[in-house]
C-alpha cells in the first residue's frame, strides 16, 4: 500500500509547517528574549520566573477557573433542560426548536459581542443596565461575568442540539419502564436520561475545560481584559504581551503555560477517543 | 409520560429559549435601522422611518465591498483546498494506508493544539516572508483547520464499501479516477459538510485576519466593522447594519444546509 501512504503526504507536511514545527518553536522561545525581529537570545527560565511570581499572571489564572466554572455548570444545565424538554414536543417542532437555537451559533463572534454590546451592556442605555442600574462590562466586579453571558447566549443552543442528539440514542422502553414503575419527572432524567447520555456529557465537560482556558475571541473584543485587568485571561494576556508589547520571548512562555492547564484535560480526552477508536 | 400539563410546560420552556434566541437577532435587525439616538432612547421601538442609510453609510465607511470580497476569498479558498488536501488524506487512512493509526493519533493530538502556541512563530515567519495578507492566512487556516477536516472524513468515507472500487478497478480504474468518480461523489455530503464548516470558520474567524492582515486592502469584513468601534464613541446604527450584512450570508447558508451543518457539528465531531 506504498502509493496510498503518498496521499498522506501533503496533509502531513502542511501540518508539521503550521502546527508542528511552530509548537516546538513556541517552547523554545519561551526561553529566550525575543522583540521578533533581531535574533532572539536565550536566557533559561528567566521568562517563567517573570511569569510566576508576577500576582497579574495568578489573577489571570484564576479569571480562567472562574470561566471554567461558569461554563462546566450555567450553559450546560440550560442545554439540558432545553434538550429534555425537546423530548416531550412533536418531531416536527423538535426540528424547528433546534434550528432555531443554533442560530446565535452560526452567527460571527465579533456580531454577538457588538450586539450585546450595545443593546443589553452599554454602559449608559444598555436594556441590562437599565434594568439593574448598573453596568455591567463597565465594572470589575462583573465584567467577566457579562462577557460570559454574551458567549453563553451563542453556546448553550450549540449544546442542546448536541445533548438533544445524543438523547435521540436512548431506547424509549426505558421510559415506559421508568413510567410504569411510577418516576416523576426528575426522577427519569436522573435514572433514565443522564447515565445514557454520560459519555456524551463528560465528553463536553472535558472539551469545556480545554477551551475555556484557552478563551480569546468574546474577551479581546469587548473588553480588552479591562476595565484595568479585571477580565484579562491567559489569552489576552499572551496577546498583548506579544503583539502590543512586542515580548515575544514572554509571551510564548504564556501561551505554553496556556498548554499546561488545558493539558490534563486534553490528555483525558485523547485516552477516551483513543480507545477503539468509538465515540467516548 | 406525556401528560398533558408536562407537554405545556414544555411548549413554555422552549419557546421562551426560543424567544431568548431570536429576539436579540430581531433587535439587531431592528436598529439597524435606527440613528443612533433613536437606538438608545428606545431600542424596542421601530424607527420614525425605516431608511436604509445605516447600511449605505456603512458600506462606505467600513469598505465592505472590499471587506466582503477579502471575506469570500477567505472562506473559499481556505474549504476548497481542505477539502480537497483532507480528502485525498482522509481517503489513505479509511483505505488503512501504512502507519494508518499512528496517523490517526497524531491528528487526534494536532486537533487539540490550541491556536495560540502556533501564533507567535507563524506571524514573526510569516512576516519576514511577506506572507502576513490573505494568502498567508488562507494557508495557515487550511493547516490548523486539516486534522479535524481529515478526520471527519475518514468517518463518512468508510462507510463507503470496499466492493464499489474493488469492482472500478477490475474495470480499469486507477487510484486518481477511483477517488474522482467514485469516492468524491458518493462521499458528497462529507465533503459538503467540511467545506461548509470551513467557509464559516474562514467568514467568521477573528483573531487570524486581526493579526495577519494589517493592510486594509487585504482585510476582511470582520476586521473593517471591529475597526468601526471608536474609543469614545462608536456609530452602532451602522455597526448594526454592517453587523447584518456580514451575518446575512452565515444565516442563509446555515438554513440553507442545515443538515449537513448539525452532522458536522454535532454527530461527526465525535466520532471519528
Amino acid at each position: 500500500m506504498r502509493n496510498t501512504f503518498i496521499m498522506l503526504i501533503p496533509a502531513l507536511l502542511l501540518i508539521a509547517f503550521i502546527m508542528i514545527v511552530p509548537s516546538i518553536s513556541t517552547i523554545y522561545y519561551a526561553f529566550t528574549s525575543w522583540n521578533g525581529f533581531t535574533k532572539p537570545t536565550f536566557i533559561g527560565l528567566q521568562n517563567y520566573r517573570e511569569i510566576f511570581s508576577d500576582s497579574l499572571f495568578w489573577k489571570v489564572v484564576w479569571n480562567n477557573i472562574k470561566w471554567t466554572l461558569f461554563f462546566l455548570t450555567i450553559p450546560v444545565i440550560l442545554a439540558l433542560i432545553v434538550a429534555s424538554e425537546l423530548n416531550n414536543v412533536p418531531q416536527k417542532a423538535k426540528g424547528v426548536f433546534k434550528t432555531i437555537f443554533l442560530i446565535p451559533y452560526v452567527l460571527p463572534t465579533l456580531a454577538v459581542t457588538r450586539l450585546w454590546q450595545a443593546v443589553f451592556f452599554h454602559p449608559l442605555h444598555g436594556i441590562i443596565t437599565k434594568i439593574f442600574n448598573h453596568d455591567f462590562l463597565g465594572t470589575p466586579s462583573t465584567a467577566l461575568l457579562a462577557i460570559a453571558i454574551i458567549n453563553t447566549w451563542q453556546w448553550w443552543g450549540f449544546l442542546a442540539n448536541v445533548f438533544s442528539a445524543a438523547m435521540d440514542q436512548i431506547d424509549k422502553t426505558y421510559y415506559e419502564l421508568a413510567h410504569l414503575e411510577g418516576a416523576n419527572r426528575w426522577q427519569m432524567f436522573k435514572y433514565v436520561t443522564l447515565p445514557m447520555i454520560l459519555p456524551t456529557f463528560i465528553f463536553m465537560e472535558i472539551m469545556t475545560v480545554v477551551w475555556s482556558f484557552l478563551v480569546f475571541d468574546y474577551i479581546f473584543i469587548t473588553t480588552q481584559g479591562g476595565p484595568g485587568r479585571a477580565s484579562e485571561v491567559l489569552a489576552t494576556l499572551t496577546y498583548k504581551t506579544a503583539f502590543f508589547y512586542l515580548k515575544f520571548g514572554k509571551g510564548s512562555a504564556l501561551a505554553t503555560t496556556m498548554i499546561m492547564f488545558a493539558s490534563v484535560p486534553i490528555a483525558i480526552y485523547l485516552r477516551l477517543v483513543s480507545k477503539g477508536g468509538e465515540r467516548v | 409520560m406525556k401528560g398533558k400539563g408536562n407537554v405545556i410546560i414544555s411548549w413554555i420552556i422552549l419557546i421562551t429559549f426560543a424567544f431568548s434566541a431570536l429576539f436579540p437577532v430581531y433587535l439587531l435587525i431592528l436598529n439597524s435601522f435606527k440613528t443612533r439616538s433613536e437606538i438608545f432612547s428606545d431600542p424596542f421601538r421601530f424607527p420614525k422611518d425605516f431608511s436604509f442609510s445605516n447600511y449605505i453609510k456603512a458600506w462606505g465607511y467600513a469598505d465592505l465591498g472590499c471587506g466582503l470580497l477579502n471575506s469570500f476569498i477567505l472562506g473559499s479558498l481556505s474549504a476548497v483546498f481542505t477539502t480537497l488536501i483532507a480528502g485525498i488524506a482522509a481517503y489513505a487512512l479509511a483505505r488503512r494506508a501504512r502507519g494508518s493509526s499512528y496517523t490517526i493519533t497524531f491528528l487526534m493530538f494536532c486537533n487539540t493544539l490550541p491556536f495560540f502556541i502556533v501564533l507567535i512563530p507563524l506571524y514573526v515567519w510569516f512576516y519576514r516572508l511577506g506572507l502576513t495578507n490573505l494568502i498567508g492566512v488562507i494557508i495557515i487556516s487550511v493547516g490548523t483547520g486539516l486534522p479535524f477536516s481529515i478526520l471527519l472524513l475518514r468517518s463518512f468515507l468508510l462507510a463507503i464499501p470496499k466492493e464499489i472500487e474493488e469492482a472500478a478497478l477490475i474495470d480499469g480504474a486507477n487510484k486518481w479516477q477511483i477517488f474522482w468518480r467514485i469516492i468524491l461523489p458518493l462521499a458528497r455530503s462529507g465533503f459538503l459538510t467540511v467545506g461548509l464548516l470551513t467557509f464559516l470558520g474562514g467568514w467568521n474567524s477573528f483573531t487570524l485576519p486581526l493579526t495577519f492582515l494589517t493592510n486594509p486592502d487585504q482585510q476582511t469584513a470582520i476586521i473593517k466593522i471591529y475597526n468601526l468601534t471608536g474609543q469614545y464613541t462608536s456609530p452602532w446604527g451602522q455597526i448594526f447594519a454592517a453587523i447584518v450584512i456580514v451575518s446575512l450570508p452565515t444565516i442563509v447558508l446555515f438554513l440553507a444546509f442545515q443538515r449537513y451543518f448539525i452532522q458536522g457539528l454535532i454527530g461527526g465531531a465525535f466520532k471519528y
